[in-house]
């Protein structure tokens, strides 16, 4: 991760923003939606091989310290996938199939319009690259 | 059915609220199937898509917009070596890839 932000670094111009933004945590919201109205049914997991966002936070955090990135600004706001079937969700989680048969009851109990869906808690942080004066590599 | 992922489109709302694209030239880090590279390529002057994965990449090239006033390249190549001379994008975007 390291070594990608310096090439980013390189590639963008002095001055050049960089724009980086992540799930948030280990486990996310299940919910079955159907018009306006949410129902939180469970949780689903992350899934083990993407990354944690502590890692990629060291990452960004080292490239700050060596002065390849400033960090100006951060955000969070939540991002959704829907589906139809739970297995149609192909996120960065794990949802066991005991979770899946029951979200399926609960979907079909809801309506025919109702819709399964994971809400991921997002990180949104801006960078700035030095416009000069600072060692890059 | 495939899953829709942001159909509401808030990480490019969120995005759009700390970061002006227009008329830059942005890079997509890990672009995926290009699910956002078309969002980001109606305000800027170019994108280029980079991804490490030729078949969401493919997918990605399936679904490129073709109107003439988006400008979009999407090239096979990892993050840690950019093919692009230093100093080639205003804006470097990475969306779920670190």
């Amino acid at each position: 991760m390291g070594h990608a932000l310096k090439e980013i670094a390189r590639v963008l111009t002095p001055d050049g923003t960089l724009m980086e933004f992540r799930p948030l945590g280990t486990r996310w919201p299940l919910e079955i939606i159907r018009g306006d109205r949410v129902r939180q049914i469970g949780r689903v997991e992350r899934a083990a091989h993407i990354r944690d966002d502590a890692a990629c936070e060291v990452a960004l955090v080292e490239a700050v310290r060596a002065g390849t990135f400033l960090r100006e600004r951060q955000q969070t706001f939540d991002l959704y996938e829907t589906a139809v079937d739970p297995s149609e969700l192909t996120g960065p989680m794990v949802l066991p199939e005991t979770a899946a048969e029951e979200a399926r009851r609960q979907l079909a109990e809801a309506g025919e319009d109702a819709r399964i869906r994971v809400r991921y808690h997002n990180i949104l942080a801006r960078y700035r690259k030095p416009s000069g004066g600072t060692e890059i590599f | 059915m495939p899953s829709q992922l942001d159909s509401e489109q808030t990480a490019i709302q969120a995005l759009r609220g700390l970061v002006d694209l227009t008329d830059a030239r942005v890079l997509e880090v890990g672009c995926g199937k290009g699910r956002r590279t078309g969002s980001y390529a109606a305000a800027a002057r170019w994108v280029v898509g980079i991804d490490p994965n030729a078949e969401e990449l493919a997918a990605a090239l399936q679904k490129r917009p073709t109107e003439p006033r988006f400008h979009v390249a999407l090239i096979h190549a990892r993050a840690e070596a950019l093919p692009f001379p230093s100093e080639t994008f205003d804006v470097a975007i990475l969306g779920w890839t670190l």
